[in-house]
């Protein structure tokens, strides 16, 4: 930026806070008066952040039961599970995120980590600690600070939901012009050729036995995991349930997988450790080899909470 | 350490109160070089041992380069120069280097290769070598007057030794530039005061670099992370277009952001930084937008490369040749990967093609002079975005290092014609655009010239304007920061 030869004062400095400040109690007093709804998130970091802050921010009286994992567990719609269940799995991330997450606000019942996916992943700072830490107690008194009223997002779901209703409303008056309502076939969530390298990959890295550093790393992060979620059991008196999500058959045959299972089954031993039981052998459907599709990951959740509810726990 | 987080906030405001109290106006190189090397050696200290190593090097070499005569003060120099190549070729193209060894003459994927393919690339070095040359050829050609002392002095090489480390280290600039040149920095070392601090630099240059880094670049990057391969096959063409346009948008803003951030913090404490970015988006041909973009790094090209190959003095030929070559290695500079090469050589032939379209051009046509002002406007704007598009489309190459996914890429631009536009995406790109849009629209002569006459006819509202949009992008920061990242040029 070139200074511009106008005059620069501090006093322009501080009529340029004064107007920072008009603006951000104006945007305050949108969110107060409801003029303004929170953005369902627009990406999935921001999905990552929403999520964390929700959790930091559920009274302690509410106990629900939290489902922690990676971007596998991510793809479960909580909803499904239970009307009680918050998911604070987080795409590219680890259970041990959710884990410190519930161990820095203990307000969760029971939890579900995900074992699928443990990588060498560490705990994400950059989520727990803006979340939980700071001056993150200023997000329950002003909203403004929350995540999901940041203005850009809000005004993309706002545009984004009048063009998918106004596309809605063009259909249903095509169609009524037609008098013919064929049943729409789903669109498929990803294209073939974007899948079949993307499973290759995963069928590559996991076809072959692991390294014994990759295993090392591997129960490096589970040593870790048993340690927060130990601690979660001793303090917080949480029922801890360990889960391995479906894959892809395929990968869901391989050695890797194989050799990581059995590994973690070393780590959190039965019964100390509560297992999900697998379920039902079934054509899992998956996105990338990994991921499960909308329709498994509804499959999946209907499972999940037939299992939890004969284990005695309140899901509603 | 990055600019956005909270422990430099802490690094700096304790290096800014520790400089300017009254009693320690002596000791304020020492601090500033104190706070560059926390700055530098916060996550990995090791670093600091090869920055030890360069800045010894650099300051031994041109030292024994300013006391002597022609010839052996050019062989100090190229000795310096030299060295400073193979630092730099041994740590960032080594890897690059080795994996072609290993391609070409099958050589085990183990021992010393395994660890050469593996070797980790060193914040900043491509920027502080190219600072160690400067140093040296401005030596050489007695551009340091700072130097030229009598010769035996007492205490000259220990104070040209910590001349020398605040001029590589200085961290505003350290890691990713602007890219300083001797004989600009050295006049600027010594003490400084408070009163003398330039708070109209400051402030813009600060507000304006944090808005364009964590406000634009911050938040682009979410959504233009889906151009990387093989998730870039799943767009349609619409969305593959807007998102190449947010991945343009999203380097300058990192880039021309890290750098206004750099000479803002330099200006509180004393220093002055070339600017690196002149609005290039509004350049109107290529060789305009190279006197626009990354300005330190393309003068730095230009008068210790393109200058000593002959420049254009050398018949048209070879002035292609030189442009091609300067580009090319201008290209590699930005990373071991063959795809920066290639972009490179992309922007070289580029320049010659329009260079030699302007020279056969330009006796044929008609002067512009006697030509309607609208005509003039509407065909500069048409090379504005004819030049854009071409610059846009070369980002590719910055994304995807891999030139067949690069090629994939443009056959599903061509293919998906019919797919619909992700509307999160566009609108969300168009959002985080506008600024930058609006940032280089007002640098257009006829919006400048307008805001010129009135102020000149004593119009208040460009005052006020500006006040609001410095009030806007402060709660701007506030309510929509992204995530904090690094800054794509660290990779450099």
């Amino acid at each position: 930026m070139h200074s511009s030869t106008s005059s620069f004062s501090l006093a322009r400095l501080r009529h340029a806070v004064v107007a920072c400040l008009a603006l951000l109690a104006s945007y305050q007093v949108l969110i107060w008066c409801h003029a303004v709804s929170a953005s369902p998130s627009i990406h999935q970091w921001e999905d990552n952040v929403i999520r964390a802050e929700r959790y930091a921010d559920t009274p302690a009286g509410d106990q629900p039961v939290v489902l922690i994992g990676s971007s596998l567990m991510a793809r479960l719609y909580p909803g499904q599970v239970g009307a009680r269940v918050q998911n604070i799995a987080f795409s590219g991330g680890s259970p041990l995120t959710g884990a410190e997450l519930v161990l820095r606000h203990p307000a969760a019942a029971a939890i579900i980590v995900e074992m699928s996916n443990l990588t060498s992943r560490p705990m994400d700072a950059e989520l727990v600690e803006p979340a939980t830490g700071g001056i993150s107690f200023l997000r329950r008194w002003l909203s403004v600070f929350r995540r999901e009223y940041q203005p850009v997002s809000v005004l993309v779901s706002a545009w984004k939901d009048h063009v998918l209703s106004e596309r809605a409303r063009q259909n249903a008056l095509e169609d009524a012009r037609k008098h013919k309502k064929k049943p729409k076939k789903p669109k498929p969530s990803s294209s073939p050729k974007v899948r079949s390298p993307a499973v290759d990959g995963v069928l590559a890295a996991y076809n072959n036995p692991l390294t014994a550093e990759k295993l090392q790393s591997i129960r490096k992060g589970a040593e870790e995991l048993r340690q927060k979620l130990q601690a979660l059991r001793q303090n917080s008196k949480v029922r801890v349930f360990m889960n391995h999500l479906p894959l892809d058959p395929a990968v869901d045959a391989t050695t890797g997988t194989a050799q990581t299972l059995d590994l973690l089954h070393l780590v959190f031993p039965s019964p100390e450790w509560e297992w999900i039981p697998p379920p039902p052998a079934t054509d899992w459907q998956t996105l990338d080899g990994l991921h499960l599709t909308d329709v498994s990951a509804e499959t999946y959740a209907h499972y999940l909470r037939d299992t939890l509810q004969a284990r005695g726990v309140k899901l509603d | 350490m990055l600019f956005t987080r909270l422990e430099f906030l802490w690094l700096f405001l304790a290096t800014f109160a520790a400089y300017y109290v009254p009693g320690l106006r002596r000791l304020q190189v020492g601090i500033l070089l104190v706070a560059s090397l926390i700055f530098y050696g916060w996550h990995s200290p090791q670093l600091l041992g090869l920055l030890g190593v360069s800045i010894l090097l650099n300051a031994i070499t041109s030292f024994l380069a300013s006391r002597t005569g022609s010839h052996a003060r050019l062989a100090w120099a190229a000795t310096g120069v030299v060295a400073n190549l193979l630092i730099l070729a041994f740590f960032k193209y080594g890897a690059l280097l080795t994996q072609l060894a290993v391609n070409v003459l099958h050589l085990p994927h183990e021992g010393l290769v395994a660890t050469l393919i593996q070797l980790p690339l060193p914040i900043g070095i491509s920027f502080y070598t190219f600072e160690g040359i400067s140093l040296l050829v401005d030596v050489v050609k007695g551009r340091v007057r700072q130097l030229d002392h009598e010769p035996g002095q007492k205490g000259a090489f220990p104070r040209h030794l910590v001349n020398t480390s605040l001029f590589i280290a200085f961290f505003p600039h350290l890691i990713a530039g602007p890219i300083l040149k001797a004989s600009h920095f050295y006049p600027q070392i010594g003490g400084k005061s408070f009163a003398h601090i330039r708070w109209n630099v400051v402030a813009r240059s600060l507000l304006t670099g944090y808005f364009l880094k964590m406000v634009i670049a911050d938040n682009l990057k979410d959504y233009t992370f889906w151009l990387t391969y093989p998730y870039c096959l799943n767009l349609g063409t619409t969305t593959g277009l807007v998102l190449l346009f947010g991945y343009s948008m999203q380097i300058f803003a990192d880039f021309a952001g890290y750098s206004l951030i750099a000479i803002g913090l330099a200006a509180m404490l004393g220093y002055e930084l070339p600017q690196n970015f002149n609005f290039p988006y509004i350049a109107d041909s290529l060789s305009d937008f190279w006197r626009r973009w990354h300005i330190s790094l393309s003068t730095w090209l230009r008068d210790y490369l393109y200058f000593p190959l002959g420049g254009n003095r050398r018949g048209p030929l070879l002035t292609c040749v030189n442009l091609l070559l300067v580009m090319a290695l201008g290209g590699l500079w930005h990373g071991a990967a063959w795809s920066y090469m290639v972009w490179g050589c992309y922007h070289g032939f580029g320049l010659v093609v329009e260079r030699l379209v302007t020279q056969s051009l330009s006796p044929r046509l008609p002067s512009t002079l006697t030509w309607p002002p609208a005509v003039i406007a509407i065909l500069r704007g048409l090379r504005i975005l004819a030049v854009f598009a071409f610059v846009c489309l070369g980002w590719l190459l910055f994304k995807l290092t891999d030139i067949r996914h690069v090629s994939e890429f443009i056959e599903m631009l061509f293919k998906k014609t019919r797919s619909g536009a992700v509307i999160e995406q566009v609108t969300a790109v168009a959002c985080y655009s506008v600024p930058v849009l609006v940032y280089h629209a007002m640098r257009l002569p006829a919006v400048e010239g307008m805001v010129r006459s009135q102020r000149a006819a004593g119009a208040r509202w460009p005052d006020r304007m500006e006040t609001l949009v410095l009030g806007s992008m402060m709660a701007a920061l506030i309510l929509n920061s992204g995530t904090s990242n690094a800054f794509i040029y660290f990779q450099f």
